[in-house]
């Protein structure tokens, strides 16, 4: 095509017209997405474990784990049991009763309060003392 | 291969038998017995520190009484094991004359005379505690002369005691045993009985002073609301508090008369008895108010 019709052409057919003529080589790459490596778990764990049973010494690193682990624990659940639990926001919810309320009878709980106190004394009246009879002991020490 | 143990047969015999647990951890390749190993070994302080919390708080929450009545309870059992101790020594020592046999029965007689004496000062130490306890407010009788009595027996038993520790010989052991027990028989018991039966009159004398009081106040509280259709069952009610008090009053008359004629000798024993009986028909008596009070709340 020559350059006095390109010049002519419109835009849209400018570019069609450049695609056209432009070789391979020269558009430009597109990017294509990069994929991770897959890793095989249970493969990882078998080398894992391998080279765990490969260790020299495998008992002394298993109590060290152990104690550390245990020790770890053992913290977090102190720190847990002392940690305090924040006081919650109380949600009161005010119940209006539309009869007017009764006024407490403090003088009659009192005197209940002090008929369950006796009740009691009585019961015990008897069993106090049951327990103080003199303890009786052999001392008919001979060796004759 | 042990299956559960991971170790060879050769090893087994004579390795597991020095540290069992630790090699069923170590070589197990089961991870269920490791897990429980940690679980058991996590646990284990905390159940310890939950014990002992509870095991303090048990001992700091008893009263003085209560812990008279444990410590004594337990040198009971104390005394009961050396008793047995001292029996079998005595009963070889009978039987073989031997200076070993001998040895064996001073030691086994010396404990056991010394458990005897630390049995009594704990006993004496429990009546001291029932004496505190007890309210001696609406009693005439005297609590520090009580407590003196106490004390005086107290003292003689830890000077026994003493002289027990100080023997060396089976000889010494058994005229200090007789001396003992003559003390006890003439001094320490009947003058423990005596403040055993002051104890429980005290006691009495303080119910009955309560219910006088409570008795005085229900009355007002009532009378000021029961309804006019119910004034005949105050009325009732009244002349029954009165009876049990008038009751409770002679009974407590009767038993301070038959308190008097307790000796401080051996012989008292059939006398504090008497007046202990008397005494209980003052607690029956006053036994019978605990319905009439509840009765009575119920009318308003």
């Amino acid at each position: 095509m020559k350059k006095a019709e390109l010049e002519k052409s419109q835009p849209m057919e400018k570019q069609i017209l450049t695609e056209e003529n432009t070789s391979p080589e020269e558009l430009p790459k597109t990017k294509t997405p990069k994929t991770l490596p897959k890793v095989d778990i249970k493969n990882l764990l078998s080398n894992i474990i391998l080279k765990f049973k490969n260790l020299k010494k495998p008992k002394p690193i298993v109590l060290i784990t152990l104690t550390v682990s245990i020790i770890l624990v053992f913290v977090a659940i102190l720190l847990l049991s002392t940690r305090q639990p924040k006081p919650q926001p109380q949600t009161t919810v005010k119940i209006v009763i539309p009869t007017p309320s009764t006024p407490k009878d403090e003088e009659l709980d009192n005197i209940k309060k002090e008929i369950s106190i006796f009740s009691n004394e009585l019961i015990s009246l008897d069993s106090q003392l049951n327990s103080i009879e003199f303890p009786k002991i052999d001392l008919d020490i001979n060796f004759d | 291969m042990d299956a559960y143990t991971g170790l060879s047969r050769v090893n087994q015999g004579a390795k597991i038998k020095l540290m069992p647990i630790y090699r069923l951890i170590v070589n197990s390749k089961l991870s269920i017995v490791k897990s429980i190993a940690v679980l058991l070994v996590l646990l284990a302080p905390l159940t310890f520190s939950s014990l002992i919390s509870h095991h303090s708080s048990l001992v700091l929450g008893q009263s003085p009484l209560e812990l008279s009545k444990e410590n004594y309870s337990l040198q009971l059992t104390k005394l009961n094991d050396t008793h047995e101790a001292y029996i079998t020594a005595k009963s070889n020592y009978l039987s073989f004359k031997s200076a070993t046999a001998k040895n064996d029965a001073f030691i086994k007689t010396k404990e056991y005379l010394h458990q005897v004496d630390e049995l009594l000062t704990l006993y004496l130490k429990l009546v001291r505690s029932f004496s505190d306890n007890a309210n001696w407010q609406s009693s005439n009788f005297s609590k520090e002369e009580q407590n003196n009595i106490i004390q005086e027996e107290s003292t003689f038993v830890s000077d026994h005691q003493a002289k027990i520790d100080k023997a060396t010989t089976l000889e010494e052991l058994t005229p200090l045993a007789k001396d003992l027990k003559t003390h006890l028989e003439e001094s320490t018991n009947p003058r423990i009985n005596k403040i055993i039966v002051t104890l429980d009159i005290v006691q009495t004398q303080s119910t009955s002073e309560k219910f006088n009081q409570l008795s005085a106040r229900v009355n007002e509280f009532v009378a000021s609301r029961i309804k006019a259709d119910n004034k005949s069952l105050l009325i009732n009610w009244q002349s029954e508090t009165a009876n049990i008090k008038e009751k409770t009053q002679n009974n407590l008359n009767l038993v301070l008369q038959s308190f008097t004629k307790i000796k401080d000798d051996r012989n008292n024993l059939y006398q504090a008895a008497q007046t202990l009986k008397v005494n209980k028909q003052a607690k029956d008596e006053l036994k019978k108010s605990k319905d009439l009070f509840e009765e009575m709340l119920k009318v308003i």
